[in-house]
């Protein structure tokens, strides 16, 4: 059922317009907008056309760049942590949560999720703090976070944090400088510490101080991603469930925030369009807007189930908090994936959403409560189910491609790391290029294990530091951390 | 513009106020934003960029530095978000005695380095978009000496940090081949 209500604007012809004075511009961005018909489209990159550029750790070709960008790659799959055992794999969402200067040297810590399952090692990789050391088919919770510290633009440690989590996706920093780490979870099943799964939790920049308490109150659910509103504590939240994501906020008792403050309690609430019941808005297309209300989840932590919605719509084997937002006329979109707040706004991406089912971001002005789609991807090369995204201080807004198929392009087959221009308009600013024999991993004291063809796997976790100088990122499989810089201000990230 | 550069000489005046330090700070004026860290011998700032252009620190001579000479280091760090082909450190009322270490932070190379008795530089491939090191202010390195021979107390004296443009900076590096071919030939004819 098409159940949605476009209300185009075409904003960007405006904003377009202001920006190009030339004519020939203006002719260009008239030949743009024929061609957009409610979807982004692709521009050259303002950074230039991308090349493989040897990573200054390892020397390995494992990224194209733009030229002027370079990188260190730190934290792979298998080097050994502070506490002597290896890395875990699978690194996916991370932010930098603390950044602080000692003596003139500036620190910067970041927290790195893992999105591993299930493991017969029940070493939970050394975590100080683990939140269920039972088995759920004879298999340990693989997933959890490690910390890692970046100092004066060199890569210094990988510590853990927290272990006894499962398939920790993506999260979000918190303004008091912790992160919350999401399980994506859709299930009821209880491990045999009668432990279940599909909770937010937090962790601290010094990973002692974490707790591995769940935030029950932030719901059980495919959790997917967080942005937190600085201006009031409302944690916003993203549901990856196909075809039957919610979008949900938390609003906490204690709204001043500090470690631990979301595990005493709030009010959980999806998002509800004004005036229209069980909105799909999945199918959503450049420039349509829809204004939101909330609606209030008893029980956050209810278990599965089936819902009718206010428009007659079953929902079969939705997550408990869907079950009962969708029961009062809640939204869903088709699988939300990454969020991230910037100047007033929350961004999210709904990664199988827009018209051809490829992704669509969100903009969520948080003083109107409008969203507003700002891409809608009309085909994989334009876009290719964006996954986590980052806004960086400047402004410009970064997507990590996890495609089903990664794009094949004028630079070749593999994930991107697309850039987001103000106008709506997408560019290629990196490719993964990792592509590695044993012989190579053993030259880079490297695992050889790891050798393979992984241009097709996902980047995950990207993120600036406050300065706008280096952007982080990783590549989900084998399981790479980059610190990339350049000369951002040539474009609009 | 101007307001802004004068919050900044006053923002490192403030911080350098009342201690031990080698030349007095009178403060900077410029395109970035300077955090002392001086001390009784050592000259030592960090220079945060946040727009192309050049900073100026403005110095009076004490009695002190006219014995025991001062050294020389900074941290400069470019939030410009723009690449920085070279950078030059130009000396005006004293001199350069001794060299010491440059350095980025990896990211990028130093193609191309000298200095002169008024003034050191150094180039970058990519341009610089991070931090460069002038002597040791992250404790690994030489600090650059500093002569203030034919001074008097009360003198002034000032260190511009400068990103030239590239022209400048083509510029800058035929200068310093003329220089070096200069010297090579005296050496030659000596």
């Amino acid at each position: 059922m098409n159940d949605h209500t476009p209300q185009p604007v075409r904003r960007s012809l405006l904003k377009g317009t202001a920006a190009l004075p030339f004519i020939s511009a203006l002719a260009a961005l008239h030949a743009r907008e024929a061609m957009a018909a409610g979807n982004t489209v692709r521009i050259a990159s303002p950074y230039g056309p991308i090349a493989p550029v040897n990573d200054l750790t390892t020397g390995l070709p494992l990224l194209k760049l733009p030229a002027g960008f370079s990188y260190k790659s730190f934290g792979w799959t298998g080097d050994l942590m502070t506490n002597g055992l290896p890395c875990p794999a699978a690194h996916d969402g991370m932010a930098v949560v603390r950044s602080r200067r000692v003596g003139r040297s500036t620190e910067l810590v970041l927290i790195r999720n893992h999105e591993l399952g299930g493991t017969t090692n029940s070493s939970f990789f050394g975590a100080p703090a683990v939140y269920d050391t039972g088995t759920s088919s004879s298999q340990y919770s693989a997933g959890g976070t490690t910390n890692v510290v970046f100092t004066d633009g060199n890569w210094v440690s990988v510590s853990p944090s927290l272990g006894g989590t499962r398939t920790n996706c993506a999260g979000g920093p918190t303004p008091w400088g912790s992160w919350l780490t999401c399980e994506e979870v859709g299930s009821d099943a209880a491990s045999t510490q009668d432990r279940k799964h599909g909770y937010v939790f937090e962790v601290a920049a010094d990973a002692a101080q974490t707790s591995a308490q769940p935030i029950i109150g932030m719901g059980r659910f495919a959790h997917e991603a967080v942005a937190v509103d600085p201006a009031t504590g409302i944690v916003y939240q993203s549901e990856d469930s196909s075809g039957k994501s919610g979008f949900y906020r938390f609003i906490p008792n204690v709204t001043q925030g500090s470690l631990g403050s979301l595990a005493q309690g709030g009010t959980l609430q999806m998002a509800k369009v004004v005036g229209q019941n069980n909105v799909n808005v999945a199918p959503a297309e450049l420039d349509q807007t829809y204004a939101l209300e909330w609606v209030t989840i008893a029980n956050p932590d209810q278990n599965r189930g089936n819902a009718t919605g206010l428009n007659g719509q079953v929902i079969t084997s939705a997550a408990g908090p869907f079950v009962q937002g969708w029961q009062q006329g809640g939204l869903r979109m088709n699988r939300g994936e990454g969020m991230w707040y910037h100047a007033g706004k929350v961004y999210l991406m709904d990664t199988s959403g827009g018209t051809v089912n490829l992704g669509a971001i969100w903009e969520l002005d948080l003083a109107t409560q409008v969203m507003t789609c700002i891409y809608s991807t009309s085909g994989a090369t334009v876009g290719n189910m964006g996954d986590n995204i980052t806004v960086s201080p400047r402004g410009g807004i970064v997507i990590c491609e996890d495609a089903s198929n990664a794009a094949n392009d004028e630079f070749g087959l593999g994930q991107r790391l697309m850039g987001l221009s103000p106008n709506g308009d997408t560019f290629i600013f990196a490719k993964n290029n990792v592509n590695l024999s044993a012989a190579q991993l053993t030259a880079a004291g490297k695992n050889p294990a790891l050798a393979a063809n992984h241009v097709t796997n996902e980047f995950a976790g990207a993120c600036f530091d406050p300065t706008g100088r280096y952007l982080f990122v990783n590549i989900q499989t084998p399981g790479i951390t980059f610190a990339i810089t350049g000369p951002w201000a040539n474009g609009t990230l | 513009m101007k307001l802004r550069q004068l919050l900044v000489s006053l923002a490192a005046a403030l911080a350098t106020a009342g201690a031990a330090q080698a030349a007095t700070f009178d403060g900077a004026t410029g395109a970035a934003t300077v955090t002392s860290y001086s001390d009784a011998s050592t000259l030592a700032f960090d220079i945060d960029f946040t727009s192309l252009g050049a900073v100026t620190l403005n110095f009076t001579v004490e009695a002190s530095d006219l014995t025991g000479g001062l050294s020389f280091n900074s941290l400069v760090r470019n939030l410009t978000g723009l690449g920085f082909s070279g950078l030059t450190f130009t000396l005006s009322g004293a001199t350069f005695s001794a060299p010491g270490t440059l350095a980025t932070d990896g990211f990028q190379a130093i193609t191309g380095q000298g200095f002169d008795g008024h003034q050191l530089w150094a180039t970058f491939a990519p341009a610089l978009t991070t931090e460069f090191h002038v002597g040791a202010p992250l404790g690994s390195g030489t600090d650059w000496a500093i002569s203030l021979a034919g001074a008097q107390v009360g003198d002034t004296f000032t260190i511009t940090a400068a990103v030239p443009e590239p022209g400048a900076v083509a510029m800058l590096l035929a200068g310093f081949g003329v220089v070096g071919a200069m010297a090579r030939r005296r050496r030659n004819q000596a």
